[in-house]
């Protein structure tokens, strides 16, 4: 099986498993306690403003019915219109995706090189006091919440001991979040902090596997430069549990960034879902809970595709 | 007001005055032994923009006459005004009104004469067309929360007497119609306002733009009626979706004040010497509902037993991180008619277990009930209830503590589901009473259509126009209340806000609404 096909094997299981999450996402979603029309109405609504309302948002029809319009929709690109702003969903959170992605992004180019360097110098310098400590401090940071690490870089950076950086990000109605550069320094250092224990750890469990294998030994006995063990031979082959771990990572700062845009009142995706799970917004909890499990199962797509390309040994049986 | 405000008095004014000092003396409420305590020294200064921040999300509305929560309430108190208002110890006053006086006729007849030149936004002078269309408005079916009103007023109740005068007939005698007149959600808008069309109104700040769950940006009303006001040049309202982030906001400079600041959080604030905080209480309270005709609170002795067993200090200290006052289950301390010293409720546990077992209760059959509450509706204040009644007890009381997320769908309100919570923000006692005989009907003390003498006192009360005998029908229903109702009230909440020390205008007092009453639609604020 060549590594085409290996993909679009991957990509068949990867539209299974967006039809089975969407399901998921709305009987669960339905299914959540409290009636939509009556968190939008208020505890003064009226039997008859209530039932006005459930046939409006489309509450009245049987629950299949909702679930393969709603597909129907989605296949289409049409995700719904917010049942609080009255907006369209996408009108809504296009901006607010804009705003998350470039954190996400920004946080992925500075914890994925960090994070790779340390955990191989750390395997390389494997036991020395160097390894020690920064094995400790990754351990730290890597028990502690993100709300903890935030707030810790409040006190210290922009309410008690200095301030240096705003607290909590204020952005214009449709400016980008680069134009408040220092507003997201905060935010996105929390979100590196928070993956860098992560994917150093496991560059440095691998890293040191690989330096301990075989055909390492093999090379250095050969006569091969040190600078070329590492680069050439250890490096890429340490890399594929990396990945791994770099998607599960990604796809974490898309949902799980929700503390994090909470904490710093960042408009994200994270503080829209926050927000919609309050007050029972069903399109945009579905519309979030589907594209927060899509970029699950695309970086992990990619992922595999990557750590296929980079491991000789796996290239070497999809031949 | 002018000439006839020696009426107004005998029916409603000299009880707010002598209300509001038995209530200093009685209760010694925070805020009222402080009043004025930084009242600002200097002279106002013109211009700037105040960043106030609260906690707000997608399902914020503006709306002049409605709102479903504190953001909505901050927003309407911006752009627009009531007839009256409460002045500074509760009073029906006109001093911030659009009235230039109300003369009480009759309890079902007010006369009601407009201040002159009043201008709208949109540069419209007030005529009494659109005093007339927002009263209808208010009374409008179609619209959710108009049932208390639409008892008392019809659409057709308010009529043109001249160009700055209307009359207002209500369907029946209110001695408190003019604390209506003073709430601030009854407010003035031009003939043909809607929610989804432009917002206009009549206050000090109108409306640039609006954003749900992100903010809102208010500009000077350049023709506002009360001259030399406001202040500021504007008003920038944003949306923090934690009360975390919000207060961060504060230390950080990036708004100069915070609304509804959260009690745990009042120490943090009150290191920071930048910043002041506003803790008052008026009387907001947050009972514990038992309904009175349901298993088991329809045992008298369980309900007293309930009250008795509790450290309420301890409560506002567990839950409320002290901010707060001991309450005796009465309501309405900001009423000219409230008795502070009337029923002590002092904890006696003791004397509430024997009330249990007298009731049949023990540790191998113990009083089992939920007591439901919701995330947003002081859940710290059921845990700590639970916590207290159950250890106290011994095992012969074991309640459960449920916090769903559908409460106010589910829970509020519905038959047999055990007790829950609820809470009522500041009002004169008739009008709270009203509330819940015929709206809220919460503890089912005297349901309509009922010869329940809480109810017959209470419809004797509010059609007596002379003071002294509405008094006491009024400790009547006090009475009736502390022996048969279904409230546990265990303190008056205080409202906490805090500002910016370059925030001037702001005065610590008890007020009904935050920020010492949004600094009267913030005409009163301006940055030192």
């Amino acid at each position: 099986m060549g590594i085409f096909k290996f993909v679009l094997r991957r990509l068949a299981f990867g539209l299974g498993a967006l039809i089975a999450i969407s399901a998921a996402i709305f009987f669960v979603t339905q299914g959540l306690p409290a009636d939509p029309a009556k968190t939008i109405l208020g505890r003064d609504a009226t039997p008859e403003n209530l039932d006005a309302l459930r046939a409006v948002l489309g509450l009245d029809r049987p629950l299949l019915s909702q679930y393969f319009g709603w597909l129907a929709d989605v296949v289409r690109g049409d995700f719904g219109t917010s049942f609080t702003t009255q907006m369209s969903v996408s009108t809504y959170l296009g901006p607010r995706f804009g705003n998350s992605l470039f954190i996400m992004l920004v946080g992925t180019i500075v914890s994925i090189p960090i994070s790779l360097i340390l955990g191989g110098y750390m395997a390389l310098k494997r036991d020395s006091l160097f390894d020690t400590s920064s094995s400790f401090t990754t351990l730290v940071f890597a028990a502690l919440p993100e709300f903890v690490m935030g707030t810790g870089l409040i006190v210290i950076f922009a309410t008690t001991v200095f301030q240096w950086f705003p607290a909590v990000v204020f952005l214009e109605e449709g400016a980008a979040p680069w134009t408040n550069p220092m507003g997201v320094v905060l935010p996105i250092t929390t979100l590196v902090l928070g993956c860098i224990p992560y994917v150093s750890r496991t560059m440095r469990a691998s890293m040191v596997e690989v330096l301990e294998s075989d055909y390492i030994e093999m090379a250095r006995l050969k006569g091969v430069s040190e600078r070329n063990v590492l680069l050439r031979h250890a490096f890429p082959n340490a890399l594929g549990p990396v990945f791994q771990v770099s998607a599960l990572n990604i796809a974490y700062l898309v949902g799980g960034a929700v503390i994090v845009e909470r904490l710093f009142n960042y408009p994200g995706v994270g503080s829209a879902l926050t927000d919609a799970i309050r007050v029972r917004d069903l399109p945009v909890i579905q519309f979030l809970s589907l594209l927060i499990g899509g970029v699950y199962v695309l970086t992990n797509l990619v992922a595999d595709v990557a750590t296929v390309l980079v491991t000789p040994r796996l290239r070497t049986t999809l031949k | 007001m002018e000439e006839h405000d020696d009426f107004i008095v005998e029916v409603s004014r000299r009880n707010f005055v002598k209300g509001a000092g038995t209530l200093a003396a009685g209760l010694g409420i925070a805020g009222f032994s402080s009043v004025g305590a930084y009242a600002a020294p200097m002279a106002p200064k013109k211009g700037g923009t105040l960043k106030v921040g609260i906690v707000g999300g997608t399902d914020d509305i503006i709306d002049a006459q409605y709102l479903f929560k504190l953001a909505d309430v901050l927003r309407l108190n911006i752009g627009w005004e009531a007839l009256m208002n409460y002045d500074d110890k509760f009073k029906p006053s006109t001093e911030h009104g659009l009235a230039e006086s109300v003369e009480v006729k009759s309890l079902t007849k007010y006369v009601i004469k407009m201040k002159k030149g009043v201008e709208f936004h949109n540069g419209k002078t007030m005529n009494m067309d659109d005093v007339i269309y927002s009263w209808q408005r208010m009374v409008d079916p179609a619209l959710p929360g108009t049932k208390a009103l639409a008892q008392y007023l019809s659409p057709t109740g308010v009529k043109k007497i001249d160009a700055n005068t209307v009359e207002m007939n209500l369907l029946q005698p209110n001695a408190d119609w003019l604390t209506t007149l003073s709430q601030y959600a009854c407010t003035i808008v031009p003939v043909g306002y809607t929610r989804t069309g432009p917002q206009v109104g009549t206050g000090p700040f109108k409306l640039k733009s609006f954003t749900p769950g992100v903010e809102s940006t208010h500009v000077r009303h350049a023709n506002y009626w009360d001259s030399g006001k406001p202040h500021l040049d504007g008003v920038r309202v944003i949306n923090f979706s934690s009360t975390d982030a919000l207060v961060n906001a504060l230390a950080a400079g990036q708004v100069d004040a915070a609304i509804g600041v959260p009690a745990s959080l009042v120490p943090v604030v009150k290191k920071n010497k930048k910043l002041k905080v506003l803790s008052t209480s008026a009387g907001k309270i947050a009972p514990i509902v038992l309904p009175i005709d349901e298993a088991p609170f329809n045992d008298k002795r369980v309900r007293q037993a309930l009250r008795m067993i509790i450290d309420r200090k301890k409560i506002i200290k567990q839950a409320l991180s002290g901010q707060g006052t001991v309450s005796n289950d009465d309501f309405s301390p900001i009423d000219p008619n409230y008795n502070a010293n009337g029923y002590v409720a002092k904890q006696d546990v003791k004397g509430a277990l024997a009330l249990l077992k007298a009731a049949g209760y023990s540790k191998e059959k113990p009083l089992k009930f939920t007591l439901w509450t919701g995330s947003d509706n002081f859940p710290e204040v059921a845990k700590s209830f639970a916590e207290q009644v159950n250890s106290l007890s011994g095992g012969v009381a074991k309640i459960e503590v449920g916090i769903p997320a559908d409460f106010w769908d589910t829970k509020y309100m519905a038959k047999n589901v055990g007790a829950y919570t609820t809470y009522w923000n500041p009002k004169p006692y008739l009008v709270q009473a009203g509330q819940m005989l015929d709206v809220y009907d919460e503890t089912h003390l005297a349901p309509k259509g009922t010869n329940n003498p809480y109810r017959k006192w209470y419809e004797q009360a509010i059609a007596e126009p002379d003071a002294a005998k509405r008094r006491e029908l009024i400790k009547k229903m006090q009475a009736y209340h502390n022996e048969n109702g279904g409230y546990i009230i265990p303190f008056f909440l205080n409202v906490i806000d805090a500002h910016s020390t370059k925030v001037q205008g702001l005065v610590q007092r008890p007020a009904s609404l935050n920020l010492d009453t949004f600094g009267r639609h913030f005409k009163n604020v301006w940055l030192a």
